[in-house]
């Protein structure tokens, strides 16, 4: 079976910095929640990025079901970013008819039903919504596409308690079947129970990786302790 | 017949998608039909209201012009017109140089700023994306270049009413008529020309956002251009001077030179496109960077 993503040596320079070193992943294809966790400047957007083609690795490859990242790996991927990137000049509903026209795999009536329960009309304009509500949308959005791998990036950072539930309970509910969900954080206290793979990356590099459950049982301790001692001294 | 079989099953794209050899296909029309549409609802609307009102001013400046025989005085009709023409004048100027401008921002905007991220999210190939951009940047020229065309024949109209009527316009419109049509092929290749050099331009637009992209200051790409114009110019007078002075004095310029300096210059504009949309799709294709 081909691993859902699969790193090997890979590297993002910037200037003298290096924002990802010699990064070696294997993700099995088995579903689930994976959490890219790492202090901020750790690397994690910038290996979503990569994953995603919004940026062009300095070294190494990375492959997403044994494809080169590309137009195939992007109709199976879908991405939420980390900031707002949607056009503020359009209504609610023309996202979601550009959505309809770029992905085969969007769902509609999922997108339409969650924006309901919301409260969002489809006459808004984007750029009227608030913060907390645009954040809403593109995960309406992002998790509206019936994907084999979501990319989240920092989901719920920034977002008060009660999104923070909302935003929780949409990611688990809506994903599709056997899907995977990528989610890098580094508020991991809430999520812990949920993630199934664990990513820790330090300062471009990854320090540990591997099944949830067996890392919890090897250390005798939660992930969110494990994290704690881990990036104890670092400064966030 | 298995493995052919278990091909199939692993490709994520509609089978449409790829060609006979089993390779993804470089431009496929259900992705690039929607990015037009896209590309075109930014652009299209604003050009069309910049030409219609330009348009607007040319039919006001027209009717303007047989005011000249109302008026007791050349100078009371001179104090309303040629404001209203100098006005005209800007007003032709930005309509041409409207659709660059929008589609400059638009290129940017759309590729290297914030929602970079959601058009390099869709599952469109370099090629897709650079043929969206510079087809619809083209066709909002060409429109704002006929409206601006229609807007000054009728404006010039209105300076052949002051001339004396109408008949100056029909003269000269006979004229224009029949070179026309005297020489169809100089003028298919001058529409030839114009719209490959409308697309020219776009190209040196989008290779300046993509070098600006990928780390080259601004400054340098400016100093780049000037000095590859230097160089043309530097290069055109020394070639003046190596010529015969008695060629240059008996020197015409016949229909047979016309088609040839046309077509020099259709190839070379092509060459410079075909070098700059490289350029651009190798950009976005293996160097995108996005902050």
């Amino acid at each position: 079976m081909q691993p859902l993503i699969e790193c090997r040596n890979l590297s993002k320079r910037y200037k003298d910095v290096y924002a990802l070193d010699g990064v070696n992943l294997t993700i099995p294809d088995t579903g689930g929640i994976v959490g890219l966790l790492g202090p901020n400047g750790s690397g994690k957007t910038t290996l979503i990025k990569i994953l995603m083609g919004l940026l062009t690795p300095t070294d190494g490859t990375a492959k997403i079901l044994g494809r080169e990242i590309g137009v195939e790996t992007k109709s199976i991927a879908s991405y939420l970013s980390d900031f707002n990137a949607l056009n503020g000049g359009y209504k609610v509903k023309d996202q979601l008819d550009y959505y309809g026209d770029f992905f085969l795999d969007f769902n509609r009536e999922k997108a339409e039903k969650m924006l309901k329960e919301l409260g969002i009309g489809l006459d808004r304009k984007i750029k009227t919504l608030s913060k907390g509500t645009k954040e809403k949308l593109a995960l309406i959005l992002t998790l509206s596409r019936n994907a084999r791998v979501y990319f989240l990036d920092e989901p719920i950072a920034g977002v008060d308690p009660a999104a923070r539930e909302y935003v929780l309970s949409t990611i688990l509910n809506n994903r599709s079947q056997n899907s995977t969900i990528f989610l890098s954080t580094h508020l991991i206290s809430e999520i812990e129970q949920y993630f199934d793979w664990v990513i820790f990356l330090k300062e471009g590099r990854v320090v540990l990786e591997g099944n949830a459950e067996n890392i919890r049982q090897a250390e005798g301790k939660t992930i969110d302790a494990l994290f704690r001692e881990v990036f104890r001294w670092m400064v966030w | 017949m298995d493995g052919m079989v278990n091909e199939c099953e692993n490709r994520f794209l509609p089978p449409e998608d790829y060609d006979k050899k089993g390779r993804q296909k470089r431009v496929r029309g259900r992705m690039l039909k929607p990015l037009l549409k896209y590309e075109f609802r930014y652009l299209l609307l604003p050009v069309l209201i910049a030409s219609g009102a330009l348009i607007a001013l040319s039919v006001l400046l027209f009717a303007l012009g047989f005011s000249v025989n109302i008026v007791p005085d050349p100078d009371t009709f001179l104090s309303y017109w040629l404001p209203a023409f100098i006005l005209f004048i800007y007003g032709a100027l930005f309509t041409m140089a409207f659709p660059v401008i929008l589609s400059i921002v638009r290129y940017n905007k759309n590729f290297f700023k914030q929602e970079g991220y959601l058009t390099f999210s869709i599952p469109a190939t370099a090629e897709e994306h650079f043929l969206a951009k510079r087809i619809s940047a083209v066709c909002c020229m060409l429109i704002a270049s006929v409206a601006a065309l229609l807007a000054i024949a009728l404006a010039v109209s209105s300076v052949f009413a002051l001339a004396g009527g109408l008949e100056e316009w029909q003269i000269i419109m006979g004229e224009v008529g029949t070179l026309a049509g005297y020489d169809p092929f100089l003028t298919v290749e001058s529409v030839l020309l114009s719209i490959i050099g409308t697309a020219s331009t776009f190209s040196v637009c989008g290779a300046f956002s993509c070098w600006v992209h990928r780390g080259v200051k601004p400054w340098m790409i400016v100093l780049l251009v000037v000095g590859v114009y230097a160089l043309g110019v530097i290069g055109e007078t020394a070639f003046l001077f190596m010529l015969d002075e008695e060629f240059l004095m008996n020197f015409t310029l016949t229909p047979a030179l016309m088609h040839i300096v046309n077509w020099v210059s259709i190839v070379l504009e092509i060459g410079v496109i075909v070098l700059l949309s490289w350029f651009e799709i190798h950009t976005l294709k293996k160097k995108i960077n996005l902050k």
